[in-house]
């Protein structure tokens, strides 16, 4: 029998679940705690009991979202790597949550600067990883010799306008999946020390 | 593979020996937040180095990257009682 702690857990588990589910389908700029509550299965106050208000709840499926980016880029990446092989493992990632990263692309310009600063904050610890890879093939004469930080703003910059505008890109499926192969060979190619 | 712990006090994943302050698995902070000594550093110190870490990751201006650090740094367990 699960104890009160138990089912407490889950509830708020279920919660976060359905918002993200509701923030994936509408936006996070149009959610309704309502809807997330019927999604979940629970009355529209118990949403309340876990949460103290909707900005919160949001909050922590931002940060629960984006902390799986760089938990699991942590763990496949540790230790030296392959820019390449980087770039696929990020890439597989966005692929895989593709319709949450396309919202995220698309709404946060117009979100609070909190919210916005979350996914910055997520963000500088994946472009970390590739900051380091970077930084190594720049010392080994692999890769030309650049401003990192720049480098990666402008592959970022790619992937986020891929994400914003993904039916200018494809008509139907994925947009990283489509565009993936092109943007891995380009980018290396400008970074390349090799003709 | 062990899943990683995470620094109370910037969040960082934790799992090889060199990820935790002073060396010591059981520490709660990161090599990056702690002294040699595994010791956590006064918030401000950590603060700037949060800072520096967004500035350089994302290339965002100094008063972004100051504000993102503060609000990272006000989620975690190290930095509750802190007036920021």
């Amino acid at each position: 029998m699960p104890t009160r702690a138990e089912t407490k857990q889950e509830t708020r588990l279920k919660i976060l679940a359905a918002a993200k589910a509701e923030l994936v389908e509408n936006g996070l700029l149009n959610v309704s705690t309502l809807e997330i509550a019927r999604r979940a299965g629970v009355a529209h106050g118990t949403v309340f009991f876990h949460f103290q208000n909707k900005e919160a709840l949001l909050q922590e499926v931002l940060d629960r979202e984006l902390l799986q980016v760089t938990n699991d880029l942590y763990l496949r990446l540790h230790g030296p790597h392959d820019l390449v092989e980087m770039l696929h493992i990020y890439l597989d990632f966005l692929e895989r949550e593709e319709g949450f990263f396309v919202v995220i692309a698309r709404e946060k310009p117009f979100y609070p600067p909190e919210f916005r600063r979350i996914i910055l904050g997520r963000e500088a610890a994946v472009r970390s990883y590739f900051y380091e890879a970077l930084e190594q093939g720049i010392a080994q004469g692999i890769y030309k010799q650049v401003d990192p930080s720049m480098a990666l703003a402008f592959l970022f910059a790619t992937l986020d306008d891929y994400l914003r505008l993904r039916q200018a890109y494809v008509s139907e499926g994925s947009v990283i999946r489509a565009r993936r192969q092109a943007l891995v060979e380009t980018f290396i190619k400008f970074l390349s020390t090799k003709e | 593979m062990s899943e990683p712990t995470f620094c109370q006090s910037c969040g960082m994943p934790m799992r090889e020996p060199q990820d935790f302050g002073g060396g010591r698995q059981d520490n709660l902070y990161c090599v990056h937040c702690s002294d040699e000594q595994g010791t956590l550093k006064p918030y401000e110190v950590v603060l700037e180095g949060m800072k520096d870490f967004a500035m350089r990751s994302m290339g965002v201006s100094e008063a972004e990257a100051l504000q993102m650090a503060r609000e990272g740094m006000a989620r975690l367990p190290a930095w509750q009682n802190v007036q920021a």
